[in-house]
């Protein structure tokens, strides 16, 4: 494990670690489990909601 | 939830199960593992966080599966952030250690990552197509021992 994180802290890979968790890559808005996505607009149709 | 997904996107029944399937997963890891997981940034794709979105939604369903179903019996809490923003914090070395930290934690509970399971986890999909490493040689990773 060590030896992997060291290859992988290597910074071309880092790099592409980082954009592999980035958003606009096709990837993440990020999340953590545990601040908000800012904003949400309606796309879609309503699919009904209740209490 | 199955059929939600599936009506909004291209992706097949049988994936979007698969997806759901690695949402409840990690959800179990959390709420297993609370201490070693808990606030580490999603090892999981954007479309398994969208699930877990619309999850969230279904409030009664959402804390019943938290409190009643996962083995940590607590609301999992939800926080977005960049992953830019996430890593500065931890510095690199910590943030890749957080990410393979899940990894043994998953073979343990569910058994090795498939090739099912690999397009929807991030730092196993990252391992095997930038690293070259096989899903028996992901299986094996050792956590690491304590400092």
């Amino acid at each position: 494990m060590d030896k992997l994180i060291k290859a992988m802290t290597q910074d071309d890979v880092w790099q592409n670690w980082v954009a592999a968790n980035s958003a606009g890559a096709a990837a993440k808005d990020g999340c953590i489990s545990a601040a908000p996505k800012t904003g949400c607009i309606s796309a879609a149709p309503k699919a009904g909601c209740i209490s | 939830m199955v059929a939600h997904f599936t009506d909004r996107t291209a992706a097949a029944p049988d994936f979007v199960e698969r997806q759901v399937t690695e949402c409840l997963r990690y959800l179990y890891l959390v709420s297993r593992h609370r201490e070693q997981l808990s606030g580490l940034f999603l090892p999981v794709e954007q479309d398994i966080d969208e699930i877990w979105h619309y999850l969230i939604l279904q409030t009664r369903e959402c804390r019943t599966l938290c409190e009643e179903r996962l083995p940590g019996g607590f609301f999992i809490e939800h926080r977005s952030i960049a992953y830019e923003s996430y890593q500065q914090a931890p510095g690199r070395e910590q943030a890749m250690e957080e990410a393979l930290r899940w990894i043994p934690l998953y073979c343990r509970e569910f058994g090795p990552f498939d090739e099912r399971a690999l397009p929807h986890w991030t730092t196993v999909r990252f391992l095997h197509q930038r690293m070259g490493m096989s899903l028996a040689d992901i299986a094996a990773l050792e956590p690491l021992a304590p400092a």
